[in-house]
């Protein structure tokens, strides 16, 4: 049987304490993932996670509904809106080390594995680097822009679903959704090289 | 539908923006043009790029696990990060990743192919013991403050730690044969690039300028290096830093280490990089320097005058604002008196797309660059030491000091221990404060400058004999008080502003009008006289002979000074007055008159002066 | 904009957690002003000085204080301990971000109950004089009520303050913002005037004959002395506007009109001008004005000469009591007086007249009250040259 969204957090409510453990599951790679396409670090998006879902927490007695996907992705928005004000501005990054993969396989951002694709250690490069500056290109958006292309282009929440996560209308998101694609094409890279 | 779709119709087009009916009629149109369906491509294959980034993130177990377990705690465990300073994260981020780094460092193995650590917890630790102690002295030894405090580490740390523990076994090092450093840098950043934020600063060092809007920053950190070429990545995106002006330098083993170059990549924006050829690996302390702009601090005072208006006291203060969109905690706080020339704004040098510009755009900037830099550079450096910071200790509640010292054409006021100024705050502190300085109180008349009114002066030396001379007085408002009666309760006298004041230069303060000191100047009598005529029988010579009486009322309840100026438009004169009086210049007299509390004076003088040829007569008998 | 009061919030925390927390908290307390002084002696900023008792604890204490509405200069404002100046120290001075408030940081070595002294600059709080003067029937004298007006525009509210002038006693009162309250300051009755007629040449028509069926008013002043005789003499008055009244006899007043007097100092005297009269006529000529003592050039051109002048006034009263006319003559230059007279009888400079400066004469002349035939009349005839004038 497959409990509601809702059942499962009634039940954490009450004392269940599988509840939440499935909760976070069914919602967490999604999560993470718009967490760490916001922040643009996976560190940083781990961090916001947890808030994400301790905010969750405490505030389950006060949600009123049947899906807590939007709400979910609502306390997440707020969470990331609020933790980049304070993120370091000067940025420095020591680019020697390995990466955080599992099994091998790279979950990072931008990351590729020269071992992987050996044919063309340079092609992975210019890939990486194309990645950074997609990356970058969407650091710069401003963060309700960001938000908005975030959750509806790589989270797949239709235009509807976006506009209950920000709390405003759907003509809003598409405007918002309309500026962050135009501010994006000025900057992502080209790559009509076919990188096979 | 005529002409061509816009770049935004396709936009609207693509992500369905645009209502069904315009949908409707847009792909109408695409269906019979071949161009705007050709810009169409183009504009999908830009957006492709978006696509990069579209690889599935999974939540690790650890993390849910992490997530699950805080949920089951009561409500009020607090852990959220960005609530706590942001050097509390950073502590802990500079765990992690010094530890992890530290760890490759020891472990010295030659790898044929760089192995990716894994992810935590999926291996068996090795090596646990000796750092595990390791992790633990890091924590303690930056966290003591906040034990001090009484808060205990909080779950973060522990989170950390275990990530630590578990996760070390699987770190390599890579790109090293050995211990033998490959002679060729390697031409760009390997294509493995972890983006890990170090602690933004251990220790941070302000130097405010006031006369520009620029702000020397010093920053330590502890940055890992291994052993061969190292890359060090930066990035100024949303800061008003001039990435021009970033400067690193190691502070230990600098022998060992060389800073080759800084490459700003090409279609990165906001974005450097450095290339470090190090002969050590490990945790070494550098120092970040750069110019950022949003900072600014002016100088303000308070005079306070006895009831004699014989001494007063005056404190400086200094306000410091912070726009620059930073928080600036526990900084090491400088102001500098002086006008610096710079060439460029630095709020604008830091919205630069390309650091340095481009060849075409505005040469000369380029050039006269270098000789900016290190005119700051060296102004700034003499006599700089990046000595123990005094801490901003919980015990010591005083106030500060603020230590000041000559540098160059520059003077620096350095303010004890450590400030935290949040951005948009701005901040007030006591620059100094002295007593018993010695004033004089003055009032003066000159009709020429001030019209028909007394003015009223205070005047002192910023010198040892007034009380004052340590330093020079930057400029800023003025504002006077007096002590109006043995209550200690204050009457507000008058404001304005100063300029810079070296040391041992002298200071009068002009408050405005004297509502109490009146001072009237009539002609009572006027007449000519010594006419001379030329060859042709004009007038080419005569005397003026003005007779003056000036009527001078002291209302006020104490004896007041006042100097009265009087201009004859010409250098030919000659004075007779009841009381002595000063040449004050060629074609001025001064007199200075005291006046009783609350009485009236009369000065009488009669002034010739020499109009024509009979100048000459007035140079002739000078002689 | 409405009037917001200026809060003073004192937060107290034991540790030193507000150092690191950028959270301002505040707490509900609000001990109210103990005592306030306002001190109106300067017309561009007014300084007040206000008590208050502030808790503080052993360490350091945030106290947080805004001033939203409020015309205050920022850097003015200064915080002092008083019971124990010693042992509270006022560390720093914060000001939060698009705030119009500050944030003390104050260490205490103790718990302590302090009384503290704040003060700082207000705007728009200011204060006007105004008098009013009820002349007798016969306009000897004055009844002279002084009235202070308070005007507070400042956007703070004083509830009961301490206010104090540059003289005169403190008194005790309490002004809102945008209140302005009036009282009186000064009662000084039976102040002696003096009703002064003054004709000077410079400024009026010398012939009435000439102006087309119009009167020449002669301006009436009432001449006050700021001196002890008059029930004055203590400090000088502050200038502003008087209005004057007159006793009808008949148990009511008439306005006679108003004036703006500067200040006045101990001492010295001032002129309130009422009015026009026109009772008082005074038909002024030139009766000579001839060149004299001609300095011709070689081209027998003129380049200096001397003047040979009279000028006579006639100077009637159609009043029924006395009057004492001032005549104020203008001669311009260098000159020197041949003969001045009186009907006929010669003036003394110095004595009879005086030279107010180097071109102005000041005649003071008695006017005895007409008869039944007519108005009284006095001659004054001045006979003088100026000296080296150029054409």
């Amino acid at each position: 049987m497959v409990k509601t969204d809702k059942s499962l957090l009634e039940a954490h409510i009450k004392g269940d304490t599988t509840a939440f453990a499935e909760l976070v599951r069914r919602y967490g790679d999604s999560l993470l993932g718009y967490l760490t396409r916001m922040t643009g670090s996976r560190e940083q998006a781990e961090d916001l996670f947890q808030e994400t879902f301790k905010r969750v927490h405490e505030k389950a007695d006060t949600f009123r509904g049947s899906r807590i996907k939007s709400w979910l992705f609502a306390i997440a928005t707020n969470v990331a809106i609020d933790g980049s004000r304070r993120r370091s501005r000067l940025q420095v990054v020591s680019l020697n080390q390995g990466l955080d993969c599992a099994d091998g396989k790279c979950e990072e951002l931008g990351a590729v594995t020269v071992a992987r694709n050996s044919c063309d250690p340079s092609q992975a490069v210019v890939r990486a680097e194309q990645k950074e500056q997609v990356r970058q290109a969407l650091e710069l958006l401003p963060t309700r822009q960001r938000a908005t292309i975030v959750l509806a282009y790589y989270q797949q929440l239709s235009y509807a679903e976006v506009a209950k996560v920000m709390g405003c209308s759907i003509g809003t998101v598409k405007t918002q959704m309309y500026r962050a694609l135009r501010a994006l094409a000025q900057r992502l890279p080209d790559i009509s090289e076919n990188v096979i | 539908m005529k002409g061509h779709l816009t770049e935004q119709e396709l936009i609207e087009y693509q992500f369905k923006l645009a209502s069904d009916i315009r949908m409707g009629e847009i792909a109408g149109h695409l269906e019979d043009c071949a161009r705007c369906r050709e810009h169409l491509q183009k504009l999908q294959r830009k957006f492709a790029a978006l696509d990069l980034l579209r690889e599935d993130i999974k939540a690790s177990e650890d993390l849910i696990s992490r997530v699950v377990e805080q949920a089951g705690k009561p409500v009020q465990a607090r852990i959220v990060r960005f609530r706590k300073p942001a050097w509390l994260s950073a502590a802990a981020a500079v765990l992690l990743v010094g530890s992890v780094l530290l760890i490759s460092n020891l472990r010295k193995d030659k790898v044929e192919s760089p192995e990716i650590l894994k992810e935590p917890g999926s291996a068996a630790p090795v090596g646990e013991m000796r750092l595990e102690r390791k992790v633990e002295t890091l924590l303690t030894e930056d966290w003591e403050t906040k034990v001090a405090m009484g808060t205990k580490p909080s779950l973060q740390v522990a989170k950390y730690s275990e990530g630590i523990t578990k996760g070390l076994s699987d770190l390599e090092t890579w790109g090293i044969a050995g211990d033998k450093i490959s002679e060729q840098p390697p031409f760009a950043p390997a294509s493995a690039i972890e983006l890990v934020v170090l602690p933004r600063r251990d220790k941070v060092q302000l130097t405010i300028y006031n006369s520009a809007d620029l702000t020397l920053v010093r920053e330590r950190r502890n940055l890992t290096l291994k052993k061969g070429w190292n890359w060090l990545q930066f990035m100024w995106a949303n800061t008003l830093i001039d990435p021009t002006s970033l400067s690193l330098e190691p502070l230990a083993q600098a022998d060992k280490i060389d800073i080759q170059q800084l490459v700003f990549p090409a279609r990165l924006r906001e974005l450097g990089r450095w290339l470090i050829r190090s002969e050590v690996g490990g945790q070494v302390p550098f120092e970040i320097t750069y110019f950022t702009s949003g900072l600014n601090w002016r100088a303000f005072y308070m005079g306070t005058l006895a009831e004699d208006e014989k001494t007063m006291q005056l404190q400086g203060y200094v306000r410091v604002g912070n726009n620059s969109g930073e928080d600036y905690e526990k900084a090491q706080t400088r102001l500098i008196v002086g006008k610096v020339h710079i060439l460029d704004q630095i709020a604008e040098l830091a919205k630069r797309r390309y650091a340095y510009n481009r060849p075409g755009i505005r040469l000369e900037d380029e050039s006269g660059r270098a000789t900016w830099d290190m005119k700051i550079a060296n102004g700034v450096d003499i006599g700089y030491h990046f000595a123990g910071f005094a801490g901003d200790a919980f015990g010591e509640l005083r106030r500060k000091e603020i230590r000041k010292e000559g540098l160059s054409e520059y003077f620096l006021y350095s303010i004890e221990g450590t400030e935290t100024i949040s951005d948009k705050w701005g901040k007030r502190l006591l620059s100094f404060e002295a007593e018993d300085i010695k004033v004089k109180s003055l009032y003066k008349y000159d009709e020429e400058r001030w019209g028909q009114q007394a003015l009223r002066f205070v005047a002192f030396a910023n010198d040892e004999e007034h009380n004052l001379g340590q330093t020079p007085i930057p400029n800023g408002q003025v504002k006077i008080y007096s002590q109006a009666d043995a209550e200690g309760y204050l009457s507000f006298v008058g404001g304005t502003s100063v300029k810079y004041i070296p040391v041992n230069e002298e200071v009068e303060l002009n408050l405005g009008p004297a509502r109490l000191v009146k001072v009237e100047p009539i002609l009572m009598d006027f007449k000519t006289d010594n006419y001379v005529y030329d060859r042709k029988k004009n007038i080419s010579g005569w005397d003026e002979i003005r007779t003056w009486k000036i009527k001078i009322t002291n209302t006020r309840n104490l004896p007041i000074e006042i100097e009265i100026t009087r201009g004859f438009g010409t250098a030919y004169w000659t004075m007779q007055a009841n009381i002595p009086y000063e040449k004050y210049d060629a074609t001025h007299a001064r007199f200075e008159v005291n006046l009783e509390p609350r009485s009236k004076d009369t000065i009488d003088y009669t002034v010739t002066t020499y109009h024509g040829v009979r100048e000459e007569s007035l140079t002739r008998t000078e002689k | 904009m409405n009037s917001k009061r200026v809060k003073l919030i004192a937060i107290v925390l034991l540790l030193v957690c507000s150092a690191i927390s950028q959270a301002r908290i505040k707490l509900v307390a609000l001990p109210e002003r103990a005592a306030t002084v306002i001190r109106l002696d300067n017309p561009q900023w007014t300084l007040i000085e206000e008590e208050r008792v502030l808790t503080l604890q052993k360490g350091l204490n945030k106290v947080d204080f805004s001033w939203k509405g409020v015309s205050i200069d920022a850097d003015s404002i200064r915080l002092r301990a008083l019971d124990h100046s010693d042992k509270v120290t006022l560390l720093s001075v914060s000001y939060p971000p698009n705030e119009a408030a500050l944030v003390w940081d104050i260490s205490s070595d103790s718990d302590y109950a302090e009384t503290v002294r704040i003060s700082y600059l207000l705007s728009n709080i200011d204060r006007l004089i105004t008098y009013k003067a009820v002349a007798d029937k016969a306009e000897t004298m004055v009844d002279l009520k002084s009235y202070l007006v308070l005007r507070n525009f400042s956007g703070e509210d004083f509830d009961k303050a301490r206010v104090l002038l540059d003289y005169g006693e403190a008194f005790e009162q309490g002004i809102d913002h945008e209140e302005t309250k009036r009282m009186l300051f000064l009662k000084a009755p039976k102040v002696p005037i003096t009703k002064v007629w003054t004709f000077d040449a410079a400024k009026l028509p010398w012939d009435p004959e000439k102006l087309e069926n119009k009167n020449v008013g002669i301006p009436v002043s009432y001449r006050i002395v700021n001196e002890a005789k008059s029930g004055l003499g203590k400090f000088a008055l502050w200038g502003g506007k008087a209005r004057l009244f007159q006793d009808d006899g008949h148990e009511s007043t008439i306005f006679l009109g108003e004036d703006v007097t500067g200040l006045v100092p101990v001492g010295e005297k001032t002129e309130l001008y009422i009015g026009d009269s026109r009772d008082i006529v005074v038909t002024q000529r030139k009766m000579k004005d001839n060149r004299i003592n001609l300095q011709k050039n070689n081209d027998e051109k003129v380049v200096l000469y001397d003047t040979d002048e009279v000028i006579t006034a006639k100077i009637e009263n159609f009043k029924d009591g006395p009057a004492v006319l001032t005549m104020i003559e203008q001669i311009p230059g260098q000159w020197d007086m041949e003969k001045c007279t009186l009907d006929k009888k010669e003036l003394k400079l110095g004595v009879d007249y005086k030279k107010k400066d180097a071109g102005t004469l000041e005649f003071e002349i008695k006017l005895p009250a007409r008869t039944e035939e007519g108005p009284s009349v006095k001659q004054l005839e001045m006979h003088y040259h100026r000296r080296n004038v150029r054409p």
